[in-house]
């Protein structure tokens, strides 16, 4: 209501009308304005550095900095307290502050041609602002920048004096950099090393050390459990681009794909397994030991073991799975069943032991990704650490062709998950 | 004694200073808004949320997200 409000306001030049997005995707908040039709600017803030604990919020500001209110109702327009009467509050009053740009000039440096000296050594704001201003190039320098970039972030939570704030920086660098360099694959790499189950543990911690952030726990729910979802996140995605395409505009194309748990709405009810047979009972079909393909997962934990801030107990998982075919590898699934069985942990639940990736999208043969859910039957109360599942195991199915015109395998890879939430 | 009178310049000075040093920055109410400049979603550039230098508009602004 006060955006078509304050729109003369803006025209007649007595007030400037700015956005901040608390999202790790720049790309999804850029859809979301076009499709609302916001034209005001809106910033990308993915490591909050701006300190705000929840969305949305509204705040009038004076010329200057000084915030004269912080909690603008976004119906109320008229009377006390009202935009209206703030804005005359504010006309012509300059608050005399001091300046320290203590940002920009990092960001003025980020934004400069890359030198083979460029690193951001041990100063986190350079460190962000090389992120922040990345132009996702896959070029030796650029990636060498970038990785020097979160490796300054993640170092930085790594210290005896690390904040809350630093895990959750360093979480946001993860996930950056899996979304531009895709799994990390440095051979004899662990299980829970990789990118992005780095990303939910440093989010995890800095959650565990300040339950009331909830802008640190959406992004754990973001691509957590169902059953710890406010809301879904981005179910608004396929309408959005419906509605451009009517009106004869054309959204860009993601480079991150949304998750199932992204679009998965939240809910109370619980998954009604289908029974059905494990496809290789006796291992029978050879393991990839010539790692024709790398399995890289992710688990994302409940939000519920840092605090009693949930709707519902928790114990729940969900869990990520990518398959990354080498360089000279093509998925086939024409060669095959393509699929992930998992051993149920008696007493857990998933709606099904065997889940069938064939279902993905063609473009993402490729790189077949899916994500599910673990649900404990019977999980403790809110506030409780979750039951102790350790860990859960199976196997993965997937037909390779090996070169242009190579011959097809179907190939068998186990997996032994680790499910605990990080401390 | 000539420094005495220095030295009570130079107190002033520093309490002047400190004093000035104890704005807090943050988005509560008479706070001091983070002079961060952040990058424009959907576009190319970036923004600094105090506007630039000169820039006597006051600032309605939304933190929000998308989902």
């Amino acid at each position: 209501m006060w955006h078509a409000a304050t729109r003369e306001l803006v025209a007649a030049g007595r007030l400037r009308v700015i956005g901040v997005v608390q999202e790790q995707h720049r790309e999804r908040a850029a859809l979301w304005l076009k499709w609302q039709g916001i034209e005001w600017p809106v910033a990308w803030d993915p490591f909050n550095q701006l300190e705000v604990k929840l969305v949305p919020k509204v705040l009038a500001v004076q010329p200057g900095g000084l915030v004269l209110k912080d909690r603008l109702h976004p119906n109320r327009i008229e009377g006390e307290g009202g935009l209206l009467e703030v804005m005359g509050r504010m006309q012509g009053v300059t608050a005399e502050l001091e300046q320290p740009a203590q940002f920009g000039p990092h960001l003025a440096r980020a934004r400069g041609a890359i030198t083979p000296d460029d690193d951001p050594g041990e100063f986190v704001p350079a460190a962000m602002a090389i992120l922040l201003m990345d132009r996702q190039g896959m070029d030796a320098g650029s990636c060498s920048r970038r990785r020097a970039a979160v490796r300054t972030l993640v170092d930085r939570a790594l210290a005896p004096n690390a904040s809350a704030r630093d895990h959750f920086r360093a979480g946001v660098a993860q996930r950056l950099l899996l979304d531009l360099e895709g799994p990390s694959q440095r051979p004899g790499e662990q299980p829970n090393e990789g990118r992005f189950q780095g990303a939910l543990n440093s989010w995890s911690r800095a959650l565990s050390l300040d339950p009331g952030q909830y802008i640190w726990r959406r992004r754990i729910q973001q691509w957590g459990p169902r059953l710890d979802k406010p809301y879904p996140f981005y179910d608004w995605v396929p309408l959005a681009r419906k509605e451009l395409a009517a009106r004869g505009l054309k959204p860009a194309v993601w480079k991150v794909l949304l998750s199932g748990a992204e679009t998965a709405k939240g809910g109370y009810d619980l998954p009604v397994p289908v029974i059905q047979e494990n496809p290789d009972p006796l291992a029978r079909i050879p393991l990839d030991e010539k790692q024709r393909a790398i399995l890289h997962w992710a688990v994302a934990p409940h939000t519920g073991f840092a605090g009693p801030n949930v709707r519902v107990a928790p114990g729940t998982s969900r869990v990520h799975l990518s398959l990354v075919p080498a360089e000279d590898v093509r998925i086939e699934p024409e060669g095959g069943p393509l699929g992930i069985w998992i051993d149920l942990p008696d007493g857990w639940r998933a709606r099904s032991s065997w889940i069938d990736l064939q279902s993905v999208g063609e473009a993402d043969y490729q790189n077949p990704r899916l994500d599910f859910e673990l649900v404990a039957s019977a999980p403790g109360p809110p506030g409780e650490a979750p039951p102790p599942v350790p860990r859960l195991t199976g196997f993965v199915l997937y037909p390779v062709c090996i070169g242009e015109n190579g011959v097809c395998n179907l190939l068998r890879r186990n997996f032994d998950l680790d499910l605990r939430p990080a401390r | 004694m000539a420094l005495r009178p220095l030295a009570l310049i130079v107190f002033l000075l520093c309490s002047s200073l400190s004093a000035r040093q104890v704005q807090v920055t943050g988005t509560a109410e008479g706070q001091v808004l983070p002079d961060l400049e952040l990058p424009l979603v959907g576009t190319e550039g970036t923004l600094r949320l105090r506007g630039e230098a000169g820039d006597s508009r006051p600032i309605l602004l939304v933190t929000f997200a998308s989902w």
